[in-house]
């Protein structure tokens, strides 16, 4: 019974999740938790209560422009140079050096700084987002052409292919598994800085307000709430992003894991 | 660009320069050198003939930049916060560490573990940890300790899913040696986790940087210790310059840890044919 189980992972996992929610909510119905570790029906009626008051769409609709206007476009200038530098000597040398100099630096430290310019506004935190969304997505598109088999494309070019088409029908193809797993780890990570821009500063709006909003006001399922909208629109758009990667991908295998 | 049709036998090879074998036709590496020294001092130039011009205190050089980081280092105040920053941070990743190299070895081996186990890891990987920040705020108090919680708890998972890899990538001939010899339980782990360095450096460079910007991240929130309290303190007096040293500063930190790492990983996977860095 019990290996029967074990065979099929999905099952055991599920089985897994729902006995760990059992306990949470046992433990909440036992009064062992203290009161603001919501129990996990408590955190959807959060949810409910913060859509009721009007709450809930407003802050994910703000949350979301900002997240997604900055990982589209630090994602994909990444993943352009990145795609450069693998195949052009000037373009490597130019950004290659600059990248890895910056590279250390935990992004996040220059919102202060943005803000002193541009105010503690929309544009400061997408300008952030952007800027920390590009390093992986640069770093493993770079990666990506780097780890081509050189015959792939001795061969194209020996069959007459243009630079333009060996470029496009061998080059980006062979890089696209790194490349989409690098804009998979910026997709993350904007959504770690789309909270960290807006648990700083003023006139954030967004989830992280909410969130703060709860907490501050001892109002635990406002704060839940934000929690669980950014965990599943985290999710969520991990999923869509695997979706849709995977018909870039056709015969071919996503990396588990890349550079941060 | 028009396609050629026409077959050109002498079609230099990787003439994408994406191919392994790099091309030697380059006059020298002199032109590279260059480009690169030009590709950093370029840009510091354009932005100290900027500062210049604008001749604004919010705007400040690089040299007023490099100049703040020395000062701020020499009356001893970088000092006191940079250690503070750092000493949660390498916490937070020790306990990442541990707990990801068990749990990952765990996961690798032992099978009722793995299937209860691995989905749900995969499946939260995506989700922004640090959300739950306010929350371990309220459960471990806004002290260090919820900071270096949070810190493990976002460095853990690259360290897990990596050792994961790594362990149940290991030649299963290794383990018939081992067997064959009469090694133990405890040999057996010996040898899992030196099968594994590589990819175990991999992972702890991975995590590295994941720590220096959670760490900084909840300085940045709340606390009045740290680089993250300074950074947040500069920007709200408007000193750009100073600000801007201290990331100055976070760089160089995050620098010397990275080069630390490659050095260890250089020592621990000496054995290793391809290090997989």
């Amino acid at each position: 019974m019990m290996a029967a189980v074990i065979e099929r992972r999905w099952l055991a996992s599920t089985l897994f999740l729902v006995l760990l929610l059992a306990l949470w909510q046992l433990a909440g119905a036992l009064d062992a938790l203290p009161d603001y570790i919501l129990t996990p029906s408590a955190v959807v009626a959060g949810l409910g209560e913060a859509h009721r008051e009007g709450r809930l769409f407003p802050a994910a609709r703000k949350s979301m422009f900002r997240l997604l206007a900055g990982f589209a476009i630090g994602s994909s200038v990444g993943v352009v140079i990145g795609l450069l530098a693998g195949v052009s000597r000037v373009a490597e040398d130019l950004a290659d050096t600059v990248v890895s100099l910056t590279y250390p630096l935990p992004k996040i430290a220059l919102f202060p700084i943005v803000a002193v310019w541009l105010g503690f506004t929309d544009r400061a935190r997408i300008l952030v987002i952007a800027i920390s969304c590009f390093y992986p997505s640069f770093i493993n598109a770079l990666a990506g052409t780097r780890g081509i088999e050189p015959r792939l494309l001795w061969v194209a070019r020996n069959a007459g292919a243009s630079r333009f088409r060996a470029f496009r029908q061998v080059v980006l193809r062979a890089a696209m598994p790194s490349v989409v797993t690098g804009v998979r780890i910026s997709l993350a990570l904007a959504f770690i800085l789309t909270y960290a821009t807006e648990s700083l500063g003023a006139g954030r709006g967004g989830l992280g307000e909410l969130i703060e909003i709860g907490q501050d006001n001892l109002r635990y399922p406002l704060m839940w709430a934000g929690i669980a909208a950014f965990a599943l629109l985290g999710f969520a758009a991990d999923q869509l992003w695997l979706r849709l990667s995977g018909r870039l991908l056709r015969g071919q295998r996503v990396e588990a894991i890349g550079r941060a | 660009m028009p396609e050629t049709v026409t077959v050109s036998a002498t079609a230099e090879p990787a003439a994408l320069g994406a191919g392994a074998p790099r091309r030697r036709r380059w006059p020298s590496g002199w032109s590279r050198r260059l480009r690169r020294i030009a590709a950093v001092v370029v840009p510091f130039m354009l932005w100290d003939f900027a500062a210049a011009a604008s001749d604004n205190r919010l705007f400040p050089g690089p040299f007023r930049v490099f100049e703040e980081l020395w000062e701020q280092l020499t009356d001893g105040t970088l000092w006191f916060h940079g250690r503070v920053t750092l000493l949660r941070g390498l916490a937070g990743l020790a306990i990442a560490v541990v707990v990801g190299v068990l749990l990952g070895v765990l996961m690798a081996t032992v099978r009722w573990l793995d299937a209860a186990l691995q989905p749900l890891i995969v499946a939260t990987y995506p989700v922004p940890k640090l959300a739950l920040f306010p929350l371990l705020v309220l459960l471990l108090g806004f002290g260090p300790a919820s900071k270096i919680a949070m810190v493990a708890l976002e460095c853990s998972y690259p360290i897990i899913l990596t050792t994961y890899a790594g362990v149940q990538a290991i030649d299963k001939h290794y383990f018939w040696l081992a067997r064959n010899v009469g090694a133990g339980p405890l040999a057996r782990l010996q040898l899992m986790l030196r099968a594994a360095s590589p990819a175990l450096m991999a992972s702890l460079r991975m995590a590295a940087p994941i720590m220096l910007v959670v760490i900084v991240v909840t300085e940045l929130i709340g606390e009045s210790r740290g680089l993250g309290y300074l950074i947040r303190q500069a920007g709200a007096d408007f000193q750009p310059a100073t600000a801007l040293s201290i990331v100055l500063l976070l760089g160089i930190i995050g620098f010397t840890v990275d080069r630390t790492i490659v050095a260890l990983s250089a020592r621990t996977t000496r054995w290793a044919a391809q290090v997989r860095l």
